[in-house]
Parts: structure tokens; sequence; C-alpha cells
């Protein structure tokens, strides 16, 4: 009984184990159903009459916006807003759609793409090893709108988003048209460091620093209290757009749009999206000082024992370098170096000028000051010109000269940091001259 | 009883085999094999040069397009890949420098059965960790990964300086060590090599700098890392800086005695050998007139870059 109790269950399992039923969820292999998205994705892209608007952010932070134009043999061409050539030259590189782990879209020749994840920093000004942290290598991560495709990179986690373009903006992009400096080159034109416009009967400062792609606006509210709002920025055909919209009392920023320079005013008239238009002026004293920043720089160095460097000296009146540091040979850098030596009892900040002798870096020649003050208002006065360390060479005379009578303005200076190991400092006098420093 | 349960148990299993009897594999269904793409595209003009000027001739197979699953080896930096109009130049440059003389000087018999079989091109350099920058590598005879390929300029390009000089020297170096390497991992070169200087190779080679290296009778710190490599970089500098260079480099070697011990005429004497080894190995094991080998090559590296 027991032997045929086995052998039914043999039986049972003979029969049974062959079951043959297709009782599958999809129709298809998982190849087959694969291919068959693949095929749609290519589709997608190449049957765009007018090319695709991709919009990358970086892992790295960032934004950047590109056209691209696939077709279906495996070839792109793009401009990207990068930098002023990369938006007017259209080029040509390759692509393929790829089952990685999932449906991707690889660009797998060197493109403008490519330039944001280069790991050589000189190309992109990120970091060596890791440029900025972007992506050439995408899943397709939603597809369920026809004109929209979102994307993200395999290797960092960029996110990228493909829009469908129209023909005029096609025509705009592939005809050399597309200026990323529409905006920022109306805005250089102002003299003052600072930027406001108003909304509302309210002051918004305006900063915008192109190498982060941060927009920054600072205000005050009611009762006096400084606020600020940040976003990443990219440009576009009619100027610059906000990643992250703003809302500024009753209206809604998304970006500057179709602006206009007035020569007579020295202004910049943009539209704000939703009809709302302002006029970007220079100011010399902005809405919201930092005003531990002054300090904050000067004492800096002094704990790091270091010093502040400026490649160019000061911008005045729009002209930069304007009293040719630049131009004296074998000059590297201007440096500041707080508490730099005592002299006759004096304790003295030196501004020296940093040579390049015979290969070497060198400290050639400066001019020291009398300690600094600072103002309950956040500047910096710097002290009276005390005298000059080493021997000045006759061609550094006059850039020489300038640089002191313009440091020791009385009026001082405002600090404005604008990154980790980076300020700005600003003449208060007419907000018309600023230098840039950073730690080296 | 017994009997008549056997049966049963026969039958049963009859039953279990045929009705499992899958289909049988036609070979004629591999082409129904889903193809998932993305392994093929639409062959453009590098394509075709590379298949003609490369693949049918000498079997060596290009890469230049972006492969996620490339195996490269030890390299884990970020990469990135190649600009298309830096591509057929610097092959062109390769073919020339290298495959080109030694052809002439032995024959395709002799080069493409042991000519490694592909080359993966990477447009950046690899950034290390080390601070090192990695140009190139190779792995096991079979692959050859030149690196920086979009900083290496040859003359026949646009905008070309004799600065742009170095890193494409720095490729040819790359590719001749490589070779260099499978030549010896052949036919090994002969004892008396590795008797030259064996207590003065060291892992810590990058510790040392190339005077100081020279000073010690090698031609970069780097042939300090092994003794093969002591080998293969006497090759390639050889054969791409040339004798007029190499003569030189022994001029340099200054008087005295070096961190490590060597006199300037210990120095002198052991490079020497080491050419002497290497000209010898190639006439006997692979009946190679080395010094013809050398003028061709540097014949060939000065007209791609000068």
């Amino acid at each position: 009984m027991k032997k045929l109790l086995l052998y039914g269950v043999l039986f049972l399992v003979a029969v049974s184990s062959c079951r043959k039923d297709n009782d599958h969820l999809f129709n298809e292999t998982p190849d087959q159903r694969l291919e068959n998205k693949l095929n749609a994705y290519r589709e997608q892209l190449s049957g765009a009459a007018y090319g695709w608007k991709l919009l990358l952010e970086p892992a790295g932070g960032g934004a950047y916006s590109f056209y691209m134009k696939f077709d279906d043999n495996n070839r792109v061409r793009m401009v990207s807003d990068f930098d002023s050539g990369s938006a007017a030259n259209l080029e040509e590189s390759s692509y393929r759609l790829k089952a990685l782990q999932q449906p991707s879209l690889i660009f797998d020749t060197y493109s403008y793409l490519h330039v944001l994840s280069d790991p050589d920093a000189r190309v992109n000004g990120g970091e060596f090893g890791l440029g900025l942290q972007s992506d050439f290598e995408f899943f397709f991560s939603d597809s369920t709108l026809s004109d929209t495709i979102r994307l993200t990179g395999r290797v960092n986690g960029s996110k990228a988003i493909l829009t469908k373009a129209t023909q005029e903006e096609a025509q705009a992009y592939t005809g050399g048209n597309f200026n990323v400096t529409l905006f920022t080159g109306f805005l250089q034109k102002i003299p003052q460091y600072f930027k406001e416009f108003t909304i509302n009967g309210r002051p918004y400062d305006l900063t915008i620093n192109p190498n982060t792609r941060k927009v920054t606006f600072t205000w005050l509210d009611d009762q006096g209290n400084v606020h600020s709002f940040s976003s990443t920025f990219y440009y576009s055909l009619r100027g610059i757009e906000l990643v992250q919209a703003f809302g500024a009392d009753n209206s809604l920023i998304t970006g500057f749009y179709n602006p206009a320079w007035s020569e007579a005013t020295h202004t910049v008239t943009a539209d704000l999206g939703e009809n709302t238009t302002v006029s970007v002026e220079g100011v010399i004293n902005p809405v919201a000082v930092d005003k531990d920043a002054a300090r904050r720089w000067w004492q800096r160095m002094i704990d790091e024992d270091g010093y502040w460097v400026s490649l160019t000296g000061f911008r005045v009146n729009g002209v930069d370098d304007a009293y040719g540091l630049t131009d004296i040979q074998n000059f590297v850098a201007l440096s500041f170096f707080p508490k730099y030596g005592t002299s006759g009892g004096v304790t003295y900040d030196l501004a020296g000028y940093l040579m390049d002798e015979d290969g070497q870096l060198t400290l050639s020649f400066g001019a020291a000051f009398r300690a600094p003050t600072f103002t309950a208002d956040g500047r910096i006065r710097f002290g009276a010109y005390l005298g000059d360390l080493g021997n000045i060479p006759d061609d550094a005379l006059d850039p020489y000269g300038n640089t002191i009578l313009k440091m020791t303005e009385s009026s001082g200076f405002y600090l404005v940091q604008t990154g980790d190991d980076e300020y700005d400092m600003v003449s208060a006098s007419d907000g018309q001259s600023w230098i840039n420093w950073f730690a080296p | 009883m017994k009997r008549l349960r056997n049966y049963f148990l026969w039958i049963i299993l009859a039953i279990g085999v045929t009705s499992c009897g899958k289909d049988d594999f036609n070979p004629a269904d591999a082409e129904n094999i889903v193809d998932l793409g993305g392994g093929t595209w639409a062959k453009g003009d590098i394509d075709e040069w590379i298949s003609d000027s490369l693949i049918t001739p000498y079997n060596i197979n290009v890469k230049y397009k972006w492969d996620a699953f490339e195996d490269l080896g030890d390299i884990s930096a970020i990469i990135v890949p190649p600009k298309e109009d830096y591509v057929i130049p610097i092959l062109r440059a390769i073919r020339n420098t290298w495959i080109f003389p030694y052809i002439h000087v032995a024959s395709t018999t002799f080069f493409n059965p042991i000519s490694p079989k592909l080359i993966y091109m990477v447009g950046s350099p690899a950034f290390e960790e080390s601070g090192a920058i990695k140009l190139g590598t190779a792995e096991g005879g079979k692959k050859i990964i030149l690196l920086a390929v979009n900083f290496s300029k040859t003359k026949e390009m646009e905008g070309y300086s004799a600065a742009d000089s170095s890193w494409i020297k720095q490729m040819f170096l790359t590719i001749h060590h490589e070779f260099g390497h499978i030549l010896h991992q052949h036919t090994l070169y002969p004892p008396d090599f590795k008797n030259l200087n064996p207590d003065l190779i060291t892992s810590n080679w990058q510790d040392y700098s190339d005077e100081e290296a020279l000073r010690d009778g090698f031609i970069t710190a780097y042939s300090m890392n092994t003794i093969d490599d002591d080998f293969v970089e006497i090759i390639s500098h050889l054969l791409v800086n040339g004798n007029t260079w190499f003569e030189q480099m022994l001029a340099s070697i200054p008087d005295g005695v070096s961190r490590r011990g060597t006199t300037k005429e210990q120095a002198i004497a052991r490079l020497r050998s080491k050419k002497s080894i290497v000209e010898n190995y190639y006439r006997q094991v692979w009946n190679i007139n080395f010094s013809n080998l050398q003028s061709q090559v540097r014949a060939a590296v000065e007209e791609a870059l000068y």
C-alpha cells in the first residue's frame, strides 16, 4: 500500500511537472519587451521634428541647458549654454540606446555634455578627477508624456529632463542665435557692484554668480529682518531661467526675460514672467550687508597665517584691471597679508606684489598700511599708508600708486563673500570699483 | 504482483520522460534571439577607417565609443569618451610609429599573431586618488587602453603646437612599452638582464625622480618597478626618443655617487649593457635589426610631431 502511494505520487509529479501552460503576465518575453521599449524611445527621440531641449542638473550642482537634435543613425547635434562658444556652434557627436540595467540613453563620444563630466578641471572649473560630477549615461526614468522625457544619470545620479522644442526654438538654437550673455551681458554694463530692483515698493538685491549658476535675492521684511532666497539658473533663448521660481510679494519670478539696456539710465529692464516687468539698477549701498564679512575676511588670513590673492587688481567704472597690474612685467598676483609685520612698533598690513622671478613665485615688493578699522555698518577702512617694502620697478609705479590711493579711500569697503574661499571687496564711496580676493 | 508493479513503474517513467521532451533546438532559431541593440550603430567615416586600416590588415579592433562595461582593469577614476576628430589622426600616428616600422623591419607574419587585439580609447587621463595621472595601461597582451586621447594632438590637427607633442609621445611610449611586454612574455629575455641591478628594483619607484633613476642606470623611475618594466622601458624609450636622445641622457649623468651608491661610470655601463641586451634579444629571438627598427620608429615620430 505504501509503495502504491509512492507510485501515485511519482505519477502525479511526472504528469504535473510537465505543465506547459503559458500563463505569463505579459505576452512577450522580457527581451522582446525591452527591445520594444528601446525602439519606442528611439522613435520618440529621433521622431521629434524640431528636436529637444535638455535641462541638466549635475549631481555636483548648477543647471545647464542644451538643445539636441537626434537622428536615427546614432548621431546627435547639440548646442549648450556652457559658454558663448558652445551656445553658438552646433556640434555633432554620437549617441546610443542600450539596455544597461534598464533602457538607457548613452552619449558615447565627446560632446558638450561631456564637458561637464570631464575630470580635467581646466575644462569646466570643477574638481580634478571629478569635474562637475555630471553624467553622460542616463536611465529613462519616465516617459509617459510624448513631449517630455525624464532621465537619471547612471553614475552620479544627475537629473535631466528633455522637452520637445518648437520650430522657432529649433531655428534659433541651430542658427547660432543662442546668446547666453543676453541678460548677464547687460547686467555687467551697470557700473555699480550692487544691483537692485523693486517689486510692489520693496527693493531686492540681485546677485548672480555665473560660475556656480546661482542667483540670490536679498530683501528686508516690514520689520527690517534680512531674508534671502537662492536658486540655480540656466540660460534660455529669452534670458535666464530660475530652476526654482521665487515668490516676491505678489509676483512670481521664474526668470529674467527679454532684457533691454537703457543707455540713458544705465538700467536693465526685464520681464519676470506673469506680465511683471522690472528695472534693475546699480546702487552704492545694498539693501542688506553681511556686517561681519569685512572682519571675517581680515581675520581669516591672520588665523591661517596666509594671504588673499587677486589676479587682476581693481575693476573701476566698468574697466577690469583699471590700474594695469597685469601689464607689469612678471606680475603674477596682488596679495593681501593682514598683520604682515611690525615696523617701529606699528603692526602693519601688506598689499604685496607676487612676481615670477625666474620661475619662483616671489613676494617682491609691497605697500604697508596701518591697522584697519571696522565700522558698525560692516565696512573695512584700511589704515594710513605707512611705506614701501622692497624696490618698486619703474613699470609698476603707476599701478602701485593708484592701488594705494584706492585702498586708502576714507569711506572704506564692503566685503561680499561669494564662495567658501572668495570675497569681493567693493568701494563704499561710489560702489563702482571692486576687487576679487580668493584664498590661494 | 511484484512484476506488475514493476511494469507500472516503467510506464510512469516512460510517461514522465516522453512527456517532458522539450522542443528540439534548431540552429536556425538563433536568428530569432532578440537583439537588444546598442552593440551596433550606423557606421561612419571613423568606423570605416578603422576597418580598412587596422581590422582588415592587422586584425586590431578599436573601440572609441563609450562602453560602460568595458573592463578597465585597475582604473576606477572618472573618465570621459574621446573627441571624434582626435580618433583618426591619433590612430594614424600610432599605426605609422608602431605597426609600420615593425612590419617593414620584420613582417605581418611576425606582427599579426602577437599584436594586441583591441585598443580602447578614452578621452581623459585617469586622475587617480594618489594624485598620479595615468595615461595608458594594457591587459595581458590582448588589450591596450589609451587614455588622454583628447589631450593628444598630432601635427596634422588644427591648432597643433610643439607643446602638444608631450602627450602623444607618452602615448607612443605606452604602446611600445606594452608591445615590449608581449614580446618578452612570448620569449623571455636572457638571464643576464635579470642580473644587472636586482637590488635596485623597488615597488616604491614613485619615491624617486627620473634623474635619480638615471643616476642608478635606469632610463626612467618606472623602470625600477620590475625587471620586466626595466626591459620594456628601455625598448620604448630607445625606439620613440631615438639614439641621439639616449646618448644625451648618458652624457647628462652628473659626476659623483647616487643616493643608492651608483657611480656615474657604473650607471653608464649599466645602461649600455641594457641597450646591447635588447639589441641582441631582438636579433636572436625575433630576427629583427633593432637599430634599423629604431631609426624607422624615430623617423615616423618626427614625421607625426615635428
